[in-house]
């Protein structure tokens, strides 16, 4: 198994964006330096990277530090080391973006004259949303006079 | 049933209520639903004795070197002998200590170590703090 440096480990922390923990709470560094990271799901990542030129020698706790400490595979770490590509993590997956919203005329004939619910009509896409104003009985299964959302 | 007491009321005859306590009669103050469960330190510290103990492993590293990994704060002290890794470790466990308190009993992956946590911040002095960790 292939051990990091601390010159290592410090690089990952660069590459994946960790903090000076060290610094940020004023504290004296010791030997050490400490870095931390918040994933997006509130997950609090911390680990340390002594001072020095010398190496992590033990498989074993390299793993744990792996595992619970930066909480990415081997792979990811020496991806982040030798490429500078930073590691994705469960809990650290952007929110979906937003989509585009719908036109107001055909939330406003939807909400108010087919009687949906605002909540379930916002989760539609445009195109769901014109088929279920189209498929209200009133209309007649065609199109409004006035597509709705074309103003 | 423990007794409950308002926090007014508490606030007013804290000092009996404190003296009731360090008898052994433990107390809840109400400050408006929000419930707070008083006791003694001693008391505190002997229970979560019984129930938080420490497991700290050691692995010798390659070619050379001590390793300690704490499970309970997954954190790790290195030396070149194992008495220098224990002082590592036990710096280590206790910045750990200082960082959950500030900061990191916030976050889900933190806030079940509190029981360890909190056994390690009624250490009086470091070797109390020792004996926590490594046992007597």
């Amino acid at each position: 198994m292939r051990l990091p440096t601390y010159a290592d480990l410090k690089r990952f922390c660069e590459v994946d964006g960790w903090f000076d923990s060290g610094a940020r709470r004023g504290a004296k560094t010791g030997d050490h330096f400490r870095y931390g990271r918040v994933l997006r799901d509130g997950t609090g990542l911390r680990t340390r990277v002594s001072h020095g030129s010398g190496s992590i020698r033990d498989p074993a706790t390299f793993k744990d530090i792996l595992r619970s400490q930066l909480q990415v595979t081997e792979e990811q770490f020496w991806l982040a080391v030798d490429e500078g590509v930073a590691p994705s993590r469960p809990g650290d997956t952007p929110p979906e973006p937003p989509g585009p919203g719908l036109p107001y005329d055909l939330v406003k004939n939807l909400t108010t004259r087919s009687g949906l619910v605002l909540e379930d009509v916002l989760r539609m896409s445009k195109d769901e949303a014109v088929a279920a104003w189209q498929a209200w009985p009133t209309s007649g299964g065609a199109a409004p006079e006035e597509e709705p959302g074309s103003r | 049933m423990v007794p409950s007491l308002k926090f007014s009321q508490a606030r007013n005859d804290f000092s009996r209520v404190v003296d009731g306590v360090l008898a052994g009669a433990p107390v809840v103050i109400d400050r408006r639903g929000q419930r707070v469960w008083v006791t003694s330190v001693d008391e505190q510290r002997e229970l979560l004795e019984g129930c938080f103990q420490f497991h700290p492993e050691v692995r010798m590293g390659q070619p050379d070197g001590v390793y300690i990994w704490l499970p309970e704060f997954a954190i790790y002290g290195e030396a070149e002998i194992l008495a220098e890794a224990e002082d590592d470790l036990l710096d280590e466990a206790l910045v750990y200590v200082e960082e959950w308190l500030a900061e990191l009993h916030a976050a889900p992956n933190h806030a079940g170590r509190r029981g360890w946590v909190w056994r390690l911040a009624m250490a009086d002095d470091r070797e109390t703090a020792r004996r926590v960790v490594f046992g007597d």
